[in-house]
């Protein structure tokens, strides 16, 4: 069975990029374009293995709704992969990212190197 | 005349003159106005105090006045906490007259009605008083007004800025605190836990924990300005005094000395005057210009976390769409996930590759900015250097490949013990320096190694490469300085960024360490750099005055 991920970032170009490439592996891809969205999706029984999040969403923030995943019993195991445009420092990196399996620049990593640590995070490559 | 009584005349001598120093000093400003009018609040209810317990007449109107007296106390400190230190011009007409009217109606009662001060009666220490039926308002008239004194004035001490000003004022408010609270102690609340006005008497004492307070802040901390006020006065005297006594001098040698003496005492004054003006009028401007240096430090600091701000946003919108370019075309390109042909492919590599060097802008730039600001941060803890570069090593094995080059990690210490260091900025260094070694180099070798040298660890990475031209070694350190770019007979595809040495040179001196580098024309370079195996917080962050604590933040 296919692997589920769910992409929220509200930059369409972002989501589409990562979209393409995970379903050329074979994935499953849901787009939320905010947290919003993404808190609605998951509140209707849809538990992805892993979740691709952007920091800066329009109204409530990636490391926000991340600490609401974390919360909520259903969604705590989902790994969590941040992906942000925003060039932390050290401190401020930690302290967002502290409850994320990953935290990576988007510009630091290529989409094929984003799939294989994304499916080394998940457990085993996705079976074709 | 009793002691009793001198002292009482010491006191109010003292009291005035302290009041009308600090008025004449400047009549048109408020804070100093009620400032007398506290003083003379004072001064009378210390006579009438004492006179309504020594005197054989009158004896009822000076009680009266007792009671008059320390209402107008109670309305001069309300009135001076509100103009001090500084005058309050938004006070209106409406709202002082809502402030004097307590204090016309207690005044109204207690002189024209037996209704506060019925009577009085003779006692073993002087007289007592008999209580009217609306006796009990004074304690509720005059409360109110202590505690909303003593609220104002320690809001307004927490505002203040100056040290100077914050002593002076800290020891005019206990002395205003302590004297009010002493004299409401001993002539209001005893009355009802005793049942009569014996410690009245003692409320004296009140008025010289206030003198001395107030009289120490105006000499000590220039409170109210009039330093120079009381220099001029004292020569003013001391010339009198010497006047005064060469007229009644009859022994013409005795007058001769005199007048001799006068004439040194009244030059000396004059420059002690001249010189006491100098020091007041410099010590004016140089609590102006501190006050100017906070002011202007408080907002170059938000201009530059402004401008972080900005760096940090600009770079987040430069981002995003070099992330879908660049994913794309390595797609397309790499991942052959569009089936270009060999020249579809060949024509946009050029595009990936810039692509990829605006990244490596983007990244670099923001830290650029930081260095530039002295804000780079170190996040330092204890780390395995030797991890770390083994792990950089093996990540660079594929590029190097690539290059038709071998890399290895030779250790030349058995093991380089954990030590503290930025373990992410250090790879960062470590990471630039093999990718240059690797740029620069085809069919080579690239050797990292590491090894301990008395206090510190130096790393090397050397590589069999093109070495760079001794001209060129000078400049590699600086900011978008990239080699061969401005040699028109050998010119280099540009690579990179140009930022990575500038940035390294600043991660290594943050640490305390050092970089540089040997080189030689055709024959390859070794880039070196030194950590200190003992952390200490760096002269950068001495200079921005960062705590211990923040060790880890510059």
């Amino acid at each position: 069975m296919a692997h589920k991920l769910l992409v929220i970032d509200d930059n369409r170009g972002c989501s589409d990029l990562y979209k393409m490439r995970f379903e050329y592996d074979k994935w499953e891809v849901k787009i939320a374009y905010s947290a919003e969205e993404a808190l609605d999706l998951l509140s209707k029984d849809y538990l992805p293995d892993a979740i691709l999040l952007d920091i800066m969403l329009p109204q409530m923030q990636g490391d926000e709704l991340l600490r609401l995943i974390r919360e909520n019993p259903k969604t705590k195991d989902i790994k969590v992969v941040v992906l942000t445009a925003l060039n932390l420092n050290d401190e401020d990196q930690a302290r967002i990212c502290k409850d994320a399996d990953a935290c990576l620049l988007k510009i630091n990593i290529m989409p094929k190197a984003l799939v294989d640590r994304v499916e080394t995070l998940v457990g085993e490559k996705v079976k074709a | 005349m009793n002691l009793k009584l001198l002292f009482i005349i010491i006191l109010n001598l003292v009291s005035m003159f302290m009041g009308a120093m600090v008025y004449l000093n400047n009549t048109k400003k408020r804070t100093n106005q009620f400032f007398l009018l506290l003083v003379i609040s004072i001064t009378m209810w210390v006579s009438t105090l004492y006179l309504s317990n020594a005197a054989t007449d009158y004896l009822l109107l000076l009680n009266k006045l007792v009671f008059v007296s320390s209402s107008l106390i109670a309305l001069s400190t309300v009135l001076l906490s509100i103009h001090f230190p500084s005058e309050d011009k938004n006070i209106s007409i409406n709202k002082y007259s809502l402030i004097i009217l307590p204090t016309i109606v207690m005044f109204y009662l207690t002189m024209f009605t037996d209704q506060i001060v019925k009577n009085y009666k003779l006692v073993d220490w002087g007289t007592d008083i008999v209580t009217g039926n609306l006796y009990f308002l004074y304690p509720i008239y005059f409360f109110p007004h202590f505690l909303f004194s003593v609220w104002l004035l320690m809001g307004k001490y927490k505002k203040l800025s100056s040290t100077t000003e914050k002593h002076g004022i800290k020891l005019f408010i206990i002395g205003l605190v302590t004297g009010l609270g002493m004299g409401y102690l001993t002539n209001s609340l005893s009355y009802y836990i005793f049942g009569n006005y014996y410690y009245s008497q003692y409320g004296y004492y009140a008025v010289i924990v206030f003198v001395l307070m107030a009289g120490y802040a105006i000499i000590r901390h220039r409170l109210f300005s009039i330093r120079l006020i009381l220099t001029e006065i004292g020569i003013l005297i001391v010339t009198v005094s010497l006047f005064a006594q060469l007229l009644t001098l009859d022994n013409p040698s005795a007058r001769l000395v005199n007048i001799i003496v006068l004439i040194f005492v009244v030059y000396g004054g004059l420059l002690l005057i001249k010189s006491v003006k100098d020091e007041v009028k410099r010590s004016e401007q140089i609590e102006k210009l501190n006050y100017r240096l906070e002011k202007d430090k408080k907002e170059l600091l938000e201009l530059d976390r402004m401008k972080d701000e900005f760096l940090q946003m600009a770079t987040h919108e430069l981002n995003t769409p070099i992330t879908v370019i660049q994913g794309k075309l390595n797609m397309a390109i790499e991942e052959d996930m569009c089936h270009l042909d060999h020249k579809q492919k060949e024509f946009l590599e050029p595009v990936l590759n810039d692509t990829m060097r605006l990244a490596d802008l983007s990244k670099d730039i923001l830290n650029v900015a930081r260095i530039d600001q002295n804000r780079l941060k170190l996040s330092v803890t204890e780390s395995d250097l030797d991890s770390l570069i083994a792990s950089i090593v093996s990540d660079f094995d594929i590029k190097a490949k690539e290059q038709g080059n071998s890399i290895a990690y030779i250790k030349l210490n058995k093991t380089i013990p954990k030590f503290i260091f930025d373990q992410t900025k250090i790879g960062e260094v470590i990471s630039n320096l093999i990718n240059n070694a690797n740029k620069f180099t085809k069919n080579g070798k690239i050797a990292v190694t590491a090894k301990i040298k008395d206090d510190s660890v130096i790393v090397s990475v050397a590589d069999t490469g093109v070495g760079i031209k001794k001209d060129e070694q000078d400049h590699l350190f600086q900011k978008f300085y990239q080699i061969g770019r401005f040699d028109p007979n050998n010119p280099q595809e540009q690579q990179g960024s140009g930022l990575g040495l500038f940035i390294s040179k600043n991660i290594i001196e943050l640490h305390g360490g050092r970089i540089w580098l040997e080189s030689e024309e055709g024959r390859g370079s070794t880039f070196y750099f030194s950590l200190p195996l003992e952390y200490k917080e760096s002269k950068e962050a001495e200079r921005l005055h960062i705590s211990p604590e923040k060790v880890r933040v510059l």
